[in-house]
């Protein structure tokens, strides 16, 4: 398709270094004078082989290096290597780990939320909800390093449990940042929401058919904007989110608006499902005892997880060894980006920076 | 649908070539020969009653005297969910199933270029992730070497 | 320009011309520290934490540093983030397109070594310094924002410590 260039079409490169292109990836625009008529994209300018370095590494040796597969939600990466191989080894967890570990992701799927809607608003201009947005996300960063002593990459979950026990003053930390954060959420749609300026850059732009989507396989907040109220945590309940109450945000133009929208509404969920899980969260241990020596029993595994930009997943091939056979890494972002050139076919150039920055993409993530 | 009734259904349609095999975490498994992958997934996706619209996960395991593909479908209508598996020879040849789900196009892009396999009907066979002049092999084989590949040593 | 270049030299063969020259150093020097406009060149994690850094909390502004989009504008290049075989050409090439004088830090374990991506992987660059020259080395995994001041300081006592008379 880049050989075929008409006679008044000219190709744009976004190049690898691009502010707004979120990490490393290059976007080849083919216009005709404003108008886009085809997008390529390029990656791969990330590509670090995390498959080919399981193929060396014992279990507990990959949990770090899960941690670089998704870094702004690090801990999704980490409890869904740990559900793939507590169901291959068929390893209990204990309720207290369990709770643990639902008020870190959804801590995470907070600050996770944040730094997109502060690149997002960067992105079209608005320079406030950057700072806005990073600064609440410093204080949940001090609630995470309370816990196990690291800011991003966290290395936190363990087979059977977690590795460390939260400290006594966390839940009271925790509740305070809880209810600090309600109205926090409100300040950032009073900014954004009813803006005349952010409307006519994001309604109507960008429109994702659901029937596309799917065939695309693309999930999570992208696709829940088109209208399909499909949330794993619903509908195929894993760790105790069956004790919560939480509702399931959807749009229904599937444009750039709704994607927002899904978003900010997430993150009051997720608020809400934090506050829960502390008035609950019961005593008692922290982690199942597993040999040092960690042999998993031969077979194979498909586990996935409902995590911020999707759904991720592990299939893990064991040969009844210390070192995994085959691991293979189903991310969010790498399916989620190759609907973009069906997206943005027919918008002008400012637009795919808009389009571009709701699809909420990371490279990591699309590379590994 | 449950278990049973996802296998008879495949059974009926293919008698012969379906065999199970256990995967934790799926409801059914089985294994098909290559040349019929794409009639099972165009089945898999267009019957009412299976419907499995969402192809999750496309991996390719590298057994050194072949190679596996295993492919995870998941539906939204009626939440089941099966993995499905093929053989082939190592340097073997196998339709692209592009007409079936899009999702499969830079799935099938990116095992073409690190295992060496081949799609054929594939609609935009360009490599994707490694750089553009490699000219060293395909990576993700188990018995590669390439010049500067440091290997963990062993305690 | 190659009389301009000769100037120092010359001023420091007359009498009283040592003097001349310690205080235009002290001069361009402090101005040059003071500051330092970087060019937003995060490729991975350590991306995050640099955005962290010149954001709320952690101020880079107060030091003079602001973020720039193109290398024509900028003096100080982050290298955050792992280098792959891919992207090692691009690097070099906006290295090569910052003007003169230019400093580049290399942050976190991946631009210094390969980091954790030292062993076992085919599409890694072990190390920025392979492919251009590096000022500051910053170790972490990703370091933290004091980290990064720190190094940014460091490279600032670096800067005050050049003399003009080196220029030829």
């Amino acid at each position: 398709m880049v050989e075929k260039v008409g006679a008044e079409e000219f190709l744009v490169n976004m190049g690898p270094q691009h502010p707004s292109t979120h990490g490393v990836c290059r976007l080849l625009l083919k216009m005709d004078g404003e108008v886009i008529v085809d997008v390529v994209p390029y990656v791969g300018y990330l590509h670090r082989s995390m498959e080919k370095i399981a193929e060396n590494r014992t279990y507990l040796q990959y949990m770090p290096l899960t941690d670089r597969i998704d870094y702004v939600s690090a801990m999704f990466c980490n409890h869904v290597f740990c559900m793939a191989v507590e169901k291959l080894a068929q390893i209990q967890v204990p309720e207290r780990a369990e709770y643990i570990r639902v008020i870190m992701d959804e801590l995470n799927r907070i600050a996770s939320h944040l730094v997109w809607l502060g690149t997002f608003a960067l992105d079209l201009g608005a320079i406030t909800p950057f700072l806005y947005c990073f600064r609440e996300r410093e204080k949940i960063l001090d609630l995470l390093e309370m816990v196990c002593g690291q800011r991003m990459t966290f290395n936190y979950m363990r087979f059977g449990g977690v590795s460390r026990d939260l400290l006594p003053e966390f839940i009271p930390k925790a509740k305070e940042f809880v209810q600090y954060f309600k109205p926090r959420v409100d300040e950032y749609e009073a900014i954004l929401t009813n803006n005349p300026i952010f409307l006519g850059r994001t309604k109507g732009v960008g429109i994702l058919d659901q029937k596309i989507a799917i065939d695309y396989s693309v999930t999570g907040p992208n696709l829940r904007a088109t209208g399909l109220r499909w949330d794993l945590r619903k509908e195929e309940p894993y760790s105790i989110y069956d004790r919560f109450e939480f509702d399931i945000p959807a749009g229904t133009n599937s444009d750039v608006w709704d994607r927002y929208m899904v978003r900010i509404q997430e993150m009051r969920q997720a608020n809400r499902i934090v506050e829960q899980a502390l008035e609950s969260i019961p005593e008692g241990e922290i982690k199942t005892k597993t040999p040092t020596v960690f042999r998993p029993p031969k077979g194979e595994v498909y586990a996935r997880i409902e995590s911020t930009r999707g759904e991720m997943g592990f299939y893990i091939v064991s040969d009844g060894s210390t070192i995994p056979y085959r691991v293979k890494l189903r991310t969010a972002s790498f399916s989620n980006l190759a609907v973009l050139p069906v997206m943005s076919r027919g918008w002008k150039i400012a637009d795919i920076v808009a389009i571009f920055a709701s699809l909420d993409v990371i490279m990591p993530d699309v590379d590994r | 649908m449950i278990k049973e009734q996802i296998l008879q259904a495949f059974q009926n349609k293919f008698p012969q070539k379906i065999e199970e095999f256990p995967f934790v975490g799926m409801d059914v498994a089985f294994k098909v020969e290559s040349d019929l992958i794409l009639e099972v997934c165009r089945f898999a996706k267009e019957t009412p009653e299976l419907g499995f619209d969402l192809l999750a996960c496309l991996s390719c395991v590298d057994y050194l005297d072949h190679m596996e593909l295993v492919y995870n479908l998941f539906s939204f209508t009626h939440k089941h969910k099966i993995a499905i598996k093929t053989s082939l020879p190592r340097d073997g040849e196998i339709d692209s199933v592009t007409p079936a789900w899009n999702a499969a196009n830079w799935h099938e892009r990116e095992i073409a270029e690190l295992f060496g396999m081949t799609f054929k009907n594939h609609p935009d066979p360009r490599p994707i992730l490694l750089p553009e002049d490699w000219n060293e092999g395909y990576p993700m084989r188990k018995d590669w070497e390439g010049k500067d590949f440091v290997r963990l040593p062993k305690k | 320009m190659g009389v301009i270049k000769k100037l120092p030299v010359y001023f420091e063969s007359l009498p009283g011309g040592g003097l001349v020259t310690t205080v235009l150093d002290e001069v361009l020097n402090y101005s040059r520290a003071s500051s330092l406009w970087y060019m937003l060149f995060g490729l991975a994690c350590c991306a995050v934490e640099m955005m962290c850094t010149g954001a709320s909390r952690y101020d880079f502004d107060r030091f003079g540093m602001i973020f720039r989009a193109s290398p024509r504008q900028s003096d100080l290049m982050f290298v955050a983030g792992t280098l792959t075989k891919k992207m090692a050409p691009r690097v070099k090439r906006l290295y090569e397109q910052m003007a003169e004088p230019k400093y580049v830090i290399a942050m976190g374990g991946c631009a210094i070594i390969g980091g954790p991506f030292y062993y076992d992987c085919y599409s890694v660059v072990k190390g920025v310094d392979l492919i251009i020259p590096v000022d500051v080395y910053i170790p972490g995994c990703p370091p933290r924002p004091e980290s990064l001041m720190e190094g940014c300081i460091k490279l600032q006592e670096k800067i005050k410590k050049e003399k003009i008379a080196d220029w030829s």
